[in-house]
């Protein structure tokens, strides 16, 4: 492989939430980082600390309940997490863009779309209202919304989903910043929007050179995307590699579960086939895991898996799995 | 358009026509200004003991028609008849064992269970309801249905906040099962569940099946799960059937080009293979029901689209045995005579790699 240019590089991340029934670890050790212009995909079901790992990043982790309480994030060769609030904002509108998971609650309902997307070409770029409302017309225009003169006018409530999260890529993308980080874009959407969606991000890396940080539960999304990918289990990075590696040869054996758990539209069933499934359930964030976190529910589980929590152990080139077994020679991991 | 056969026991339901439009209603006076033509005139067939998978996009009447079959909804016109007995102005005592037949699976776990009610008082109820008050024999059946759908029978004195989603799936499923139907409607049970749960929840749909010999409508947008589950497969776009086929037939030689670019608009779990796919990418949003499209409903976004298509609707036709689409190219495109089916990168429609 050659030498990509870092943008980011994220190292043991912490993040945790002082609840009424305890410290959640949401986010529990988290490293990778983001070459430029390529995309990142990051996978892991419901509460595994997906968007709590990117809010922190940009600081925008509720304070209380939740904390950063270690780690480092690296934008070229500043630290994210020891920035002031002033210079973690200018980040947030001119270096690293931002797009919700839920495109409704983050555009503001009582101002008109054009106003939200001018606003930060505005104060971070100098421009005049005029500019950045003309600026505002071609990035909708960009983002694929019919007469786009006309609906910089409009309000958020006046635009379908799908418009919408175009609306919010437009935001984001306003001061072109060289990384895009995506929680979810697609969804709450349809299948041929979500596709309209992944066209446009797709055509943003490709002429704009845009890193991405994609995260989603769709393992579909994923591969038609990314470049990489980093698969999330109890926050906790437990798989990363090329999207290639990954899927041809899940190494966790929580992302080979995942694969063997999709049925495939694109593939004949028999109908008395059963899926293959992961029994159990994810761990509840609350009560302290010693070893894997994958334990209770993993095939392979010895008893080193339940005392000794196994960290991302380079299997080859940039392909790590967090597992005790290597499933290859069917023997416990030897690290050097 | 002959899309129901003739009555034969095989049938487990018949739905003909069916029609359910909500009024739209606007100023001080409430007046009916329009409506929304949530279901506008369908027909099929679901066979005993098979799965009937029902997709299409959201608001394409999927919900309609299932709540429209269970008489939640009264409908506007058509006709519904559950195994050879038509639903409408049934006296209160058929009804009422007709409700006992047909089921509902919910999509949304959290909300479709009542938080007041132990787990095993949400099973209970319709036993007492539909069966019997003996306390006994309504504890052992609760019992019962808990271990059948993979839960501990000590569960029951619990509360479903204390129960992850596909914990709550079975329980809602647990319930539907009580009154021992044999026909339920599964509106998107799944879709509120993480990747690693829905395995879980469809093979004890599919054992059920199986098991005690039920009948299925599957409602979904998960078109890889659709085909995974169900024997046929009807796609709905505004309102309308515009494709009903056996799955594999649907999968492997759709013939609507709705059809086709939904099924090229979903990214397969496999990088290898998502670098060379064709894919369709559709123009523009799903039209408004309360005002659709003239002619063909997709004629808006349809890559394939001509000026017949803006005028005159085509109708749900039989292409091959049990095959059916609505679309007025098929023909020329040589489908109907057995050929490939439509091959979309002929025309405009945008198509990328
Ligand atoms: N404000 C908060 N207070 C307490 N706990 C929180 C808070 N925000 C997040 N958490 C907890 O942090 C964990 C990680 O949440 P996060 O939102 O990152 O999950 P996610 O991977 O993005 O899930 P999803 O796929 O549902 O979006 C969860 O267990 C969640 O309950
Ligand atoms: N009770 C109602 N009153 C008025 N309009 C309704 C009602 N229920 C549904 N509709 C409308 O009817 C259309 C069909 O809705 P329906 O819920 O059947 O769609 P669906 O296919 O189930 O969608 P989804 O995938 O989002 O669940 C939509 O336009 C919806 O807004
Ligand atoms: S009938 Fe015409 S508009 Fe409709 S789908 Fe077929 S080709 Fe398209
Ligand atoms: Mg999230
Ligand atoms: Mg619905």
């Amino acid at each position: 492989m050659n030498d990509f240019e870092k943008v980011l590089q994220v190292d043991d991340l912490r993040t945790e939430f002082h609840t009424l029934g305890g410290v959640v670890r949401a986010v529990n050790g988290v490293s990778f980082h983001l070459n430029r212009g390529e995309v990142l995909g990051v996978v892991g079901e419901s509460g595994c600390g997906k968007s709590v790992s990117m809010m922190s990043l940009l600081q925008l982790i509720p304070n209380p309940p939740g904390r950063i309480v270690d780690g480092t994030a690296l934008l070229g060769d500043r630290d994210l997490l020891a920035m002031s609030q002033s210079e973690i904002r200018e980040v947030r509108s001119v270096e690293v863009g931002m797009i919700f998971q839920d495109p409704m609650t983050s555009l503001n309902p009582v101002l008109t779309i054009g106003t939200q997307i001018a606003e930060p070409l505005v104060e971070h770029k100098d421009m005049s209202w005029g500019e950045a409302l003309d600026r505002s017309v071609e990035l909708l225009d960009k983002v694929g919304i019919p007469d786009a003169a006309e609906r910089i006018n409009d309000y958020p409530h006046q635009f379908s989903g799908g418009m919408r999260q175009r609306v919010m890529i437009a935001i984001a993308l306003a001061c072109s910043p060289p990384i895009l980080i995506a929680d979810e874009p697609t969804t709450a959407l349809d299948v041929t929007i979500q596709a309209q969606i992944l066209e446009l991000l797709n055509d943003l890396r490709n002429s704009e050179g845009m890193g991405m940080i994609l995260i989603t539960h769709d393992l579909g999304v994923i591969a038609r995307l990314a470049d990489r990918v980093a698969v999330m289990y109890a926050g906790q990075i437990v798989e990363t590699g090329s999207a290639q590696d990954v899927y041809a040869n899940p190494s966790h054996p929580y992302t080979q579960g995942l694969l063997e758990s999709l049925p495939r539209h694109d593939q004949e069933h028999s109908s008395t086939e059963r899926l293959t499934s992961i029994d159990g359930q994810p761990p509840n964030m609350l009560d302290p895991i010693d070893g894997c976190p994958f334990a209770a529910r993993c095939k392979y589980v010895f008893d080193r898996c339940k005392t000794e929590n196994p960290n991302l152990i380079v299997l080859e080139g940039q392909h790590s799995s967090a597992c005790w077994w290597d499933m290859k020679n069917e023997c416990e991991r030897t690290v050097e | 358009m002959n899309v129901s056969e003739p009555l034969n026991n095989k049938n487990m339901l018949r739905v003909k026509n069916l029609k359910v439009h909500f009024p739209i209603r606007r100023g001080v006076l409430q007046r009916q200004v329009g409506a929304v033509r949530a279901v506008d005139g369908i027909t099929f067939d679901i066979l005993r003991g098979e799965t009937f998978g029902l997709v299409g996009e959201s608001g394409c009447g999927k919900t309609t028609t299932g709540r429209a079959i269970l008489q939640l909804y009264e409908p506007t016109a058509g006709e519904i008849e559950f195994d050879g007995v038509k639903l409408a102005h049934l006296d209160p005592k058929l009804m009422r064992d007709m409700r006992r037949r047909m089921q509902m699976i919910f999509q949304d776990p959290f909300a479709s269970l009542n938080p007041r009610l132990s787990v095993g008082a949400t099973i209970a109820e319709p036993i007492r309801i539909h069966g019997t008050v003996d306390k006994q024999k309504i504890q052992d059946r609760v019992n019962h249905l808990l271990e059948v759908v993979g839960l501990s029978p000590d569960v029951a004195s619990r509360f479903p906040h204390e129960f992850s989603g596909g914990q709550r799936q079975r329980v809602g499923i647990a319930r539907a099962l009580a009154s021992e139907p044999d026909f339920i409607v599964c509106d998107e049970p799944i879709s509120a569940l993480d990747v690693s749960i829905q395995a879980q929840v469809v093979n004890l749909i599919e054992d059920l099946r199986a098991d005690i010999g039920l009948t299925y409508l599957f409602i979904g947008h998960d078109l890889s799960m659709i085909r995974h589950i169900s024997d046929r497969v009807a796609v709905m776009y505004l309102g309308h059937i515009v494709e009903l086929a056996e799955t594999d037939q649907l999968f492997v030689n759709a013939l609507n080009p709705y059809t086709v670019s939904l099924i090229s608009a979903i990214p397969v779990p496999d990088p290898v293979i998502e670098a060379k796919r064709q894919r369709i990418v559709l123009q523009g949003d799903v039209p408004n029901p309360a005002n659709p499209p003239k002619g063909c409903l997709f004629s808006t976004r349809c890559p394939l689209v001509v000026d017949e298509c803006r005028t005159n609707r085509p109708e749900l036709k039989e292409w091959r045995p049990g095959h059916y689409a609505a679309c007025h190219r098929i023909d020329e495109m040589g489908a109907g005579k057995g050929l490939p089916p439509i091959r979309l990168e002929q025309n405009s429609g945008q198509t990328s790699q």
